[in-house]
């Protein structure tokens, strides 16, 4: 009858009750939306860093700590070996749906056409193992990358917007949004501009006739000689970030190789590896250590989360957000619920009175009133759950979008209600507890009543 | 129940101060009295005299400020608070001026509601609950909220629900002065009848002269003290 007793008592004062409902309601909608919100940008992050790099890469051992800067001497010989060893393993067969070698490198980009140049940083990649990575959507989101998907000509690339725009190829490119350099820009006035202009054509290949714009890639090969290829621009897509998009270049692995290694072996920096769920990474990259073990190779393997730091910071930043607003919405809950039932057991001093002195207990007192808290925070949690499904319903079929950080093209906003059920359950299970906790002062003030003195009370 | 000899309630040497130092109110002192069981007696003063105070040690919720109350053979001072309430659940009934229903039980709930803090049955709990509401006149009305009541009936639900657990002895302060003078009456008849059957000792408070028309001992109190005890039948 407790129960009984604290459930009417509920609906006693049905207004008060609602408010106080509404409030746990609301707040709990509110964690719950933040929380399918955040989930959602984490996936798009996840997605679209999955779709670049794979889940996990295989390293020359030290290459991740020591060899970013030099990618040509910690080059993987031999790389077609380990791919058909983890291509081949039962295991990783099941797990991974692409296993590619891929080349970073860096070096000096010059249009021969305008004599511009600038810095760049490339990957190559084997181009139909590339187009598999872009297909990768466990979490149904699409892509909010541009492709950069390469064509099967060996000696065309993908570069960045901006990339064609320092180099003075807007024009030749007919590209939207790309200016060409003002007249007046200000000319470069350091010995370095006073040197005799480089001609690197000697050290290309043969002379061909390119269909559309060539530029020139210079860098060092593994030996530290200078190599040059020419490149030609297959397409121009514009990056999320300004520091990618300016300096950004995806060229064929071949053509990559050809620029680093020379007449030399061809070697790759990793061998990315794309799994069918993220969720099998630990599993895969424990298999991916002992393959590598047993086959005595001085490699190493590192997730997508050590790669790319911004992964880690952007699920940490959420985390922090949504504690932040958990303790925020906790307190409003636990004040709220406090005065409510603190009213309750001012309206109620004589029955209180006329229970205990009936035979109750001062602990059937404080239960009563405990269980009151708790009830509203069940009611309160439920209804927030549902109102945070059906804004959830709602925003999915607004047609609203949004551009990730760092990505170029805008998608879907979407809130993952049903991604995180451990989530909906804890913010359920929270509300409650705060809410009976939020009881305990107000009935243990009414379990303590002087029985003569709340019979007295009027 | 205790045996013919043995009353009821003894009370020895009780006082009760409220308050301290100089404006200490002393509200009974030194009231030594024997209640006999199965009668109904009547403390019949003047407002403010003390006979709620009285009424209220003898029910177990309050306790003096020395002196011993012993309640069916029981010392009570040496009980804890869970022993003393489990102890007003087994062995008093209580009646009240206003009925003090619990607003959000019908009548039949607020009557199963004592026996369920004796820890009785489902089975035997509703069983005795109706069969107490049908004595008072109500099982047609058990389904009803105390506010969907007259205060005549809720007056009968409040004495249902203090003999439902058959106790030892029922305390009611002022039961018919809230009621109008035929409902009173009415309320009266009911007490008297239902005390004859059970053979429940009723301890009353009241200035109601139907009430104490009733009486089989009556105690007389002014200013906290006792000026007469008598008893009326034999």
């Amino acid at each position: 009858m407790t129960f009984t007793i604290a459930l009417r008592n509920i609906f006693r004062n049905a207004r008060r009750s609602l408010t106080t409902m509404l409030t746990i309601a609301v707040g709990g909608a509110a964690m719950l939306v933040f929380a399918a919100y955040a989930l959602y940008d984490v996936y798009v992050v996840q997605t679209t860093t999955v779709q670049r790099g794979g889940h996990l890469t295989v390293y020359h051992k030290g290459y991740f700590d020591f060899g970013s800067g030099d990618p040509a001497i910690w080059g993987i010989a031999d790389y077609e070996s380990v791919a058909r060893i983890i291509r081949g393993d039962p295991v990783m067969s099941k797990l991974a749906r692409v296993v590619t070698p891929v080349q970073f490198l860096g070096g000096i980009a010059e249009n021969p056409q305008s004599g511009g140049s600038r810095t760049f940083f490339a990957t190559g990649f084997v181009p139909a193992d590339q187009a598999r990575l872009e297909d990768w959507n466990e979490y149904g989101i699409g892509t909010a990358l541009e492709s950069n998907a390469l064509n099967g000509d060996t000696s065309q690339g993908v570069v960045g917007l901006g990339f064609a725009r320092y180099l003075g190829l807007c024009g030749a490119l007919h590209l939207k949004d790309c200016p060409e350099p003002p007249n007046n820009a200000p000319a470069r006035e350091s010995d370095v501009a006073g040197l005799p202009k480089q001609d690197f054509s000697g050290l290309a290949g043969p002379a061909v006739t390119p269909t559309t714009p060539s530029i020139d890639l210079l860098a060092a090969t593994a030996g530290g000689a200078p190599n040059i290829v020419a490149m030609q621009i297959g397409r121009v897509e514009r990056q999320g970030a300004k520091e990618m998009d300016d300096g950004y270049v995806v060229m064929n692995l071949k053509l990559a190789q050809q620029l680093v290694y020379g007449r030399g072996e061809h070697k790759v920096t990793g061998i990315v590896v794309q799994l069918r769920r993220t969720e099998d990474v630990a599993a895969a990259r424990a298999r991916l250590q002992s393959l590598i073990a047993a086959s005595h190779l001085d490699l190493e393997v590192r997730d997508f989360k050590e790669i790319n730091a911004y992964y880690g910071q952007t699920l940490g930043f959420f985390n922090s957000m949504f504690s932040f607003i958990a303790v925020l919405i906790g307190v409003v809950v636990l004040f709220t619920v406090s005065n409510t039932m603190g009213m309750s057991v001012m309206e109620r001093v004589e029955e209180i009175g006329t229970s205990r002195a009936l035979g109750a207990r001062r602990s059937a007192i404080r239960a009563q009133f405990v269980s009151e808290g708790a009830m509203l925070g069940v009611l309160g949690a439920t209804l927030g759950i549902a109102l945070a499904f059906a804004a959830a319903w709602a925003v999915n079929r607004s047609g609203l979008t949004w551009t990730p950080p760092g990505d170029a093209h805008a998608i879907p906003l979407k809130l993952y209600m049903l991604g995180a059920p451990m989530t909906i359950a804890a913010v359920w299970l929270v509300l409650i507890v705060v809410s009976t906790l939020a009881a305990l002062l107000p009935a243990n003030r009414a379990g303590k009543l002087a029985i003569v003195d709340a019979l007295r009370h009027v | 129940m205790p045996d013919a000899q043995e009353p009821a309630v003894r009370l020895t040497n009780i006082v009760k101060t409220y308050g301290g130092g100089k404006g200490a109110v002393r509200a009974l002192r030194g009231i030594s009295l024997a209640i006999p069981a199965g009668r109904f007696t009547m403390l019949v003063a003047p407002s403010g005299s003390g006979k709620s105070t009285l009424l209220n040690l003898i029910g177990c919720v309050d306790k003096p400020t020395s002196g011993v109350v012993e309640v069916a053979g029981r010392a009570v001072a040496t009980l804890s608070d869970n022993a003393l309430s489990d102890f007003r659940a087994r062995t008093i009934g209580f009646i009240f001026q206003n009925f003090s229903l619990i607003p959000v039980l019908s009548a039949f709930e607020n009557v199963e509601y004592p026996l369920l803090l004796t820890g009785a049955a489902v089975g035997a709990r509703r069983r005795a609950a109706l069969e107490m509401l049908a004595a008072v006149g109500l099982a047609e009305q058990k389904d009803r909220r105390p506010n969907e009541l007259s205060g005549g009936q809720k007056q009968r639900v409040a004495i249902a629900r203090a003999l439902v657990k058959r106790p030892k002895l029922v305390l009611a302060d002022e039961p018919t002065a809230n009621l109008d003078s035929v409902t009173g009456a009415d309320i009266v008849a009911l007490m008297r009848r239902m005390q004859r059957e059970s053979g429940t000792t009723f301890v009353f408070a009241t200035h109601d002269p139907h009430l104490i028309a009733e009486a089989d001992d009556i105690v007389a109190m002014r200013d906290g003290a006792l000026t007469d005890t008598g008893s009326i039948a034999p």
